[in-house]
């Protein structure tokens, strides 16, 4: 990234500078792609997961589970529920009517829960709908094989350590381009704009340093909900197939929000529910339509996170919670 | 001492935590998000602009700062509280429900969670050991409202403007170099920004919107309104009434009634109380001549207090100088000299004082 903060070259430009930025924005096209194993053509660059999520559902009548992502559950025209363990049912998806396609969350970012994606794609691809999978959380952590046959993936870089503000929706067989930002003819006519070549380039490094790596282990994930669990907390999705590095825990009588106040004044960075932008947490739809009762707060391991900081937050919140049960 | 200063966004609040903080207490901002804002379209953030603002202050002040979701629990005990005292012919004062519930009750407990060991506000009041005084500053003295805050909360309670005039205030900001320093003053109810309350309780409870009769105290219909909920005892304007001058003498809920009558009738001698806040045993004031006022930098008039044995909660107040439209439901507040005494919200008041 470290040139590109120091040049303000358009990648459409036709002069030296802008070749320079318009082949470092293929570059990562290349590397972003190369994730899924899909062409670099496929890739259309966004300014994150939201904005990959609208531009193709904005577009047509999609089904989505109720656990979706607030940009995705927001385009249902028909909402398939979920298990106690957050899992879509199929047979809710076999009987959705009068949709084109349908929208799955691979790896829920709340609770981490992994659904059954391929065999989605095949049972939707079989009545002829269209899919698309919010993919965020997964690379590093799932294995992406699983999206083959997928319409559209989205992808988001401060997920898989890139910078914030920049993501992907991937197309991997083209499709009419139908862009949120019309104007001149930029990524394919998928979305007009002056690219964020900063923030791309920044993405593409950090999709070339993931592909490279081994796949996160739920080891220190399984130790830090050993030790919650202890201490008297509830894991959502427990018995669920999750992401190796998320994890949402409740416990009886202590709102999620002030844990992780407390969590943040002790050095600690959890989250409850979504965040609005005043700040304030709002209570979990996702955990609500799996129907659990409990206040989560989320837990996200990185990978540099080590077993001692595990052990130090399961310590923090044992300080914490005593204080916030007699208050709660 | 760690201590929660609830963090409004206004430049009142954001002194009272940078003044603690530059006392060396461990300080930790609480923005408190009670109501969407009426400014905003449904689903969006509620005061984001003060949030903002509060938020500021505290990246200023290098403090924590959270923003608390308490709209469930303001809706219950002041938006709906409000609405059923309207409906009930009444005149709330919907801050004072929201001190004695949400600000130094529910706040209170969530900074307690947190391992804080009291809260702060930016209200001029001064408080020591449980007891409740009236500010240095008279012109902006809040301990009117405060009165249903318990001796127990007060004691975890730092009120750090206390002994200040707003003028000390602002220069205090801007010596802290706070953007919240030349912020204009908020008078109106925060969840009612246009101030029309009438509009509020009737988007709120349609039913109550319809005509009703006036009458004098005889019974006679003089004329006709177009929802109770709009007069507040006192008025005088808007009646619409020939003859007169008219005002506002008693609300009739049950029977949707203003009545009217003359500026005589609304000399109150003797005022029931709800809702009582004792400072002080009520055997330790009993017969002592104390200081009423019925509304916020209001007279204040001579008065002896009585506990009303049947009816925990309740007290009369005798005024030994009568006051002019003790309204139902506003506060009636009891001083011994500086210090609140006792608290309460009017039930009624009548004009002629019962034997003793």
């Amino acid at each position: 990234m470290m040139p590109w903060f120091a040049i303000p070259a358009n990648p459409s430009a036709a002069h030296g500078l802008g070749r320079e930025a318009a082949m470092a924005v293929d570059r990562a096209r290349a590397q972003v792609g190369g994730l899924l194993g899909w062409p670099a053509a496929g890739v259309v660059f966004t300014s994150g997961a939201s904005e990959s999520n609208a531009t193709v559902m904005s577009r047509g009548r999609w089904a989505v589970t109720a656990v979706e992502h607030p940009s995705v559950r927001l385009w249902g025209a028909v909402t398939l529920p979920v298990d106690a363990q957050g899992v879509l049912s199929f047979d809710a998806l076999d009987a959705a009517e009068g949709v084109d396609g349908v929208s799955v969350m691979y790896g829920n970012n709340e609770t981490g829960v992994v659904q059954p994606v391929q065999e989605v794609i095949q049972r939707a691809r079989s009545r002829g709908l269209r899919v698309h999978v919010d993919a965020a959380q997964c690379p590093g952590r799932l294995d992406l094989a699983e999206l083959a046959g997928a319409d559209f993936v989205t992808l988001s870089s401060h997920k898989i350590g890139g910078p914030a503000g920049v993501g992907a929706l991937c197309v991997p067989r083209g499709g009419d381009a139908a862009p949120l930002i019309r104007g001149a003819s930029q990524e394919r006519g998928w979305r007009a704009g002056t690219h964020n070549v900063l923030g791309i380039v920044g993405f593409g490094a950090a999709a070339e340093v993931v592909a490279g790596e081994p796949r996160v282990s739920p080891a220190l994930r399984d130790a830090l909900e050993a030790g919650l669990v202890a201490l008297g907390g509830e894991v959502a999705s427990e018995g669920a197939p999750r992401l190796p590095q998320t994890s949402c825990v409740a416990f009886a009588g202590v709102l999620a929000p002030d844990l992780v106040a407390a969590l943040d004044l002790a050095g600690i960075a959890a989250s409850a529910g979504s965040a609005c932008a005043s700040g304030a947490a709002r209570p979990s739809a996702v955990l609500a339509a799996m129907g659990f009762a409990g206040s989560g707060v989320r837990f996200s391991l990185g990978c540099g996170t080590t077993e001692a900081e595990v052990l130090a937050v399961v310590r923090a919140v044992e300080r914490c919670l005593p204080a916030l049960r007699e208050n709660g | 001492m760690r201590i929660v200063c609830a963090m409004s966004g206004g430049v009142d609040s954001s002194v009272a935590a940078a003044l603690l903080h530059e006392a060396g207490h461990e300080v930790i901002g609480v923005h408190m998000k009670l109501h969407e804002s009426s400014g905003s379209e449904a689903g969006h953030c509620c005061g984001l602009d003060d949030a903002l603002d509060a938020r500021r202050v505290a990246d200023r002040l290098k403090i924590p700062f959270y923003v608390m979701d308490l709209q469930t629990a303001f809706r219950e005990a002041v938006m709906n509280d409000l609405v059923s005292q309207y409906a009930a012919g009444m005149t709330p004062n919907p801050c004072v429900q929201c001190n004695g519930v949400l600000k130094f009750h529910v706040l209170l407990r969530r900074a307690m969670s947190l391992g804080a060991e009291a809260i702060a506000t930016g209200h001029y009041a001064r408080t020591e050991d449980g007891r409740l005084f009236a500010a240095a500053d008279k012109d902006k003295d809040q301990s009117y409202f405060l009165h249903p805050v318990s001796a127990e909360a007060l004691r975890k309670s730092r009120f750090p403007l206390g002994g200040m005039t707003k003028p000390e205030v602002r220069e205090h900001a801007r010596r802290f170099g706070l953007v919240t320093a030349e912020k204009p003053e908020s008078m109106e109810v925060c969840f009612i920004p246009d101030d029309d309350h009438a509009r509020f309780v009737r988007e709120a409870l349609p039913e109550l919107d319809g005509a009703g009769e006036i009458v004098d105290e005889a019974g006679k219909v003089l004329g006709r309104h177009d929802g109770y909920f709009r007069y507040t005892l006192g008025q005088r304007r808007g009646l619409g009434l020939g003859g007169g001058p008219w005002f506002v003498v008693a609300i009739d809920a049950a029977t949707r009634r203003v009545v009217v009558g003359g500026e005589d009738r609304l000399l109150a001698h003797e005022v029931e109380v709800r809702g009582a806040n004792w400072f002080q045993p009520a055997a330790a004031l009993r017969g002592r001549e104390l200081l009423a006022r019925v509304r916020h930098r209001g007279a204040l008039a001579p008065c002896t207090l009585t506990a009303d044995d049947t009816h925990p909660g309740h007290a009369r107040v005798r005024l030994s100088a009568p006051l002019r439209a003790v309204t139902p439901g506003q506060s009636l507040v009891v001083y011994d000299g500086d210090e609140v005494v006792f608290g309460g919200l009017v039930r009624r008041a009548s004009s002629a004082a019962a034997p003793a």
